[in-house]
């Protein structure tokens, strides 16, 4: 992969201000920023600006575009709320990533994953709950309902603290990507650590909005969480 | 500071020296050599606008974001008093617009897919590597269909329109690895290292289906040729796809 080109072809997208980029073990992450009177402030050039990264890499590519408006005026990470792709002119970052991972799969062996077992919505109850399992423990998390994609990501999160109580990681946004077929929709969610500062981004597919966000909990976790519970549960 | 400004120089007489990359390397030099915690450069340039680069190729943070709205020239942390900041500023700038006039050679600038003059030495390259290595490609030629019709009736700008769709679901869809040019008015050209022939109508099913607004794709007609197993020379390759892609139009209804 050339950097070079790659960093060259996103600064030529109408109204890309700035670029930078951070080698990780497991895919190439990279920020775009935008702004100015050339940014069309549409979905276009996330879009874009993805395609042309999944095109330059090899590896997985998570694209985080920063929106900024007028002086002074910096977006910042978003909660939840509007799908990004839709939102227009957003204050605030809009971030994908390309090409779409598979879903979290329950892997068979001595992986020490965290294995999703059911997404469960109650709406009487405004509750959604989120099963994990690993070996032969269990451990549920839940959040309210009506809350949507997010809440599945602090339902999963809580999940997750059941086996790793030390889990820096907070929900940040979650967002819909796309419905891909009838049925079948990506979502994308980012979680911060406000002790290193650091953000974890995962993406995947599910039957459901809150299903997709919680199997997209797991795979921003999953990588650490694996090198954690390594040394505790096997 | 002359020292790496002697350098700097150095590297942008080098042939095919990357533009970005001694813009890259100069921020990097001077957060070096005068133990720095960071350097930025703003800049305003015809073509690009404003951009802002930052030492070490790091995405900007809450405390460099603020360069966004400043004035151009190299912003360092903790400042330096004799920075020969002009002579960095200007270097960075002339490499950049080399990147710049290299960008503009290679690539089509309605579609901003590689032009003709690219997509020859792609083809060159990759039938080089096919004879040295044994590595397969298909190359497919692509032409709309009613082209000038499209322009007759609806205008240039429709037309303009059609080719930048297409190019526009090309990126979408070709896979890393796969290269696409606009190699004449209406005529598209694709290197897909790797696929059987057979695969290639899915792929273009796939990019009729690209646009998410769901807008239906320019009608085009296309004929492919497999290398090696067909032909191993860009001569043959080539006039074996464009005869197939004349074959395809003409069986396509009008």
């Amino acid at each position: 992969m050339n950097l070079d080109d790659l960093e060259l072809e996103l600064r030529k997208l109408p109204g890309v201000r700035a670029t930078g980029f951070s080698e990780r073990d497991d895919m190439l992450f990279v920020q775009v920023h935008a702004g100015g009177p050339d940014d069309p402030g549409d979905s276009g050039l996330a879009l874009q600006a993805s395609r042309i990264a999944a095109r330059h890499s090899e590896r997985p590519v998570a694209v985080e575009l920063v929106r900024w408006r007028e002086a002074g005026s910096v977006g910042s990470h978003a909660p939840g709320g509007a799908d990004p792709l839709v939102a227009g002119n957003g204050e605030g970052y809009v971030s994908i990533e390309e090409p779409a991972p598979t879903a979290v799969a329950p892997e068979a062996g001595p992986e020490p994953r965290l294995v999703l077992l059911a997404v469960l919505v109650f709406p009487d109850a405004d509750t959604v709950e989120v099963h994990l399992t690993r070996g032969d423990r269990r451990a549920i998390g839940r959040s309210s309902a009506s809350g949507g994609p997010i809440a599945a990501v602090h339902a999963t999160v809580e999940a997750v603290r059941g086996f790793s109580t030390m889990l820096p990681y907070a929900p940040v946004w979650a967002r819909t990507i796309e419905t891909t077929s009838p049925g079948r929709f990506l979502v994308a969610v980012a979680l911060f650590a406000q002790g290193t500062q650091a953000y974890r981004y995962g993406l995947a597919a599910g039957e459901s909005e809150v299903d997709a966000a919680a199997r997209a909990t797991l795979h921003a976790l999953n990588r650490i969480l694996a090198l954690e519970l390594q040394g505790t549960l096997t | 500071m002359s020292e790496l400004g002697a350098d700097l120089v150095r590297e942008l007489a080098r042939p095919n020296a990357s533009g970005i990359g001694i813009l890259y390397r100069a921020l990097d030099d001077v957060v070096a050599y005068y133990d720095l915690d960071d350097a930025i450069l703003v800049i305003d340039e015809p073509g690009l606008g404003r951009q802002i680069f930052r030492a070490g190729r790091q995405p900007l943070d809450n405390g460099s974001v603020v360069l966004l709205e400043s004035t151009t020239g190299l912003y360092t942390e903790p400042h330096v008093r004799d920075l020969d900041d002009v002579l960095v500023v200007d270097v960075c700038l002339i490499a950049l617009r080399l990147d710049l006039l290299r960008y503009d050679a290679w690539h089509d600038p309605l579609t901003g897919l590689y032009d003709r003059r690219s997509f020859d030495r792609l083809l060159e390259n990759a039938v080089a590597r096919s004879r040295r290595y044994n590595w397969p490609f298909t190359l497919v030629i692509l032409d709309l269909d009613a082209f000038k019709a499209l322009n007759d009736q609806h205008g240039h700008a429709a037309g303009d329109d059609a080719l930048r769709s297409l190019a526009d679901r090309f990126r979408r869809v070709l896979r890393f690895g796969d290269d696409a040019a606009r190699i004449g008015g209406d005529e598209f050209g694709l290197i897909l290292p790797n696929t059987d022939p057979t695969d290639v109508p899915g792929l273009l099913e796939r990019v009729h289906a690209a646009d998410p607004t769901g807008a239906p794709a320019p009608p085009f007609s296309y004929g492919l040729a497999v290398c090696p197993t067909e032909a191993d020379d860009f001569d043959t390759l080539f006039r074996l796809a464009d005869e197939r892609l004349y074959a395809a139009k003409k069986r396509r209804p009008v």
